[in-house]
């Protein structure tokens, strides 16, 4: 058996995107295994076959008995739990896990209580870090090193920041019933 | 428990759904098939949808848990419940009897200026 790794970034808007993503990979002949830190998928050669794959996002420890049996019976199967995001998929193509506007918007309403959760911490780094980098330690080597890490945390803002916003208004829009997609 | 009552209102036609099927004690899949019936295929329940609805009606006290069988989780509608689905249907009423009065469209009547 021959298995692939790939590596992709995911960020948490893009939802819509890995689904077809997963789809197309399924479509040219493999199927995803798993996904792990920081980004790697795992998939295995098997019949080329046109599937549904959807995320839901809840983190594992709300992740019943309950809510395994209501997907099972329904035909989906649970393939991997990334980052709180649940892969599902189910042998027809075109299969939907939300069916209205209120219940998908509940569900972006979920990430965005974790991306709350964190904001807080990436303010607190971007202070610290543009602190220092104002106060200027000026020997080489840590410079250096400091302007490193002032980009990582300006670009984990941003991205959080950015992240936010996308999911707010995707919330928004589908409370307000109009679905727009990723 | 009127104010509940109105703060429920109006369903989404998935959760008004559910609430019909659960007038007998039911599971998951169960309600999904019941859905489907009594909706003549017109209503596609997923299960992220069905998980949503049930954690969220039980919270608000207008469905309850009643018993387990394997991992599957059975409900019934409470009392809270039966007036919130009544209440709904008596919506649904008020609409079908507008639509039955409104004049056909092109049948004379809806062009007035």
């Amino acid at each position: 058996m021959s298995d692939r790794k790939m590596f992709r970034l995911f960020f948490a808007w893009q939802d819509e995107a890995e689904e077809r993503w997963l789809e197309g990979m399924r479509a040219k002949g493999f199927e995803l295994i798993d996904v792990s830190f920081p980004g790697i998928y795992r998939f295995r050669e098997a019949e080329a076959r046109k599937v549904s794959y959807r995320l839901d996002y809840f983190p594992d420890k709300d992740r019943d008995e309950e809510y395994r049996a209501i997907f099972g019976d329904a035909g989906w199967r649970s393939v991997c739990a990334y980052n709180g995001w649940q892969y599902f998929t189910h042998p027809e193509a075109g299969r939907e896990i939300y069916t209205d506007c209120p219940s998908k918007a509940a569900k972006y309403r979920r990430v965005l209580r974790l991306l709350t959760a964190v904001l807080p911490s990436q303010i607190m780094g971007l202070l610290v870090v543009s602190r220092a980098v104002r106060d200027g330690d000026i020997r080489p080597g840590l410079s250096v090193a400091l302007a490193v890490l002032f980009v990582l945390v300006v670009a984990s803002f941003i991205m959080v920041a950015v992240s936010f916003f996308k999911i707010w208004r995707r919330a928004s829009e589908l409370e307000a019933g109009r679905p727009t997609g990723a | 428990m009127n104010t509940d009552i109105r703060k429920a209102l109006p369903l989404t036609e998935s959760t008004a759904y559910i609430l019909l099927a659960l007038r007998e004690a039911a599971h998951g899949y169960r309600i999904m098939q019941a859905v489907e019936t009594l909706s003549a295929g017109t209503v596609e329940l997923g299960p992220g949808t069905l998980y949503g609805a049930l954690a969220a009606l039980e919270e608000q006290g207008l469905i309850e848990a009643a018993g387990r069988e394997g991992r599957r989780k059975y409900y019934r509608l409470t009392e809270p419940g039966m007036e919130v689905l009544a209440a709904q249907a008596g919506r649904y009423g008020v609409f079908l009897e507008a639509w039955k009065r409104a004049p056909a469209r092109g049948a004379g009547g809806g062009d007035d200026e």
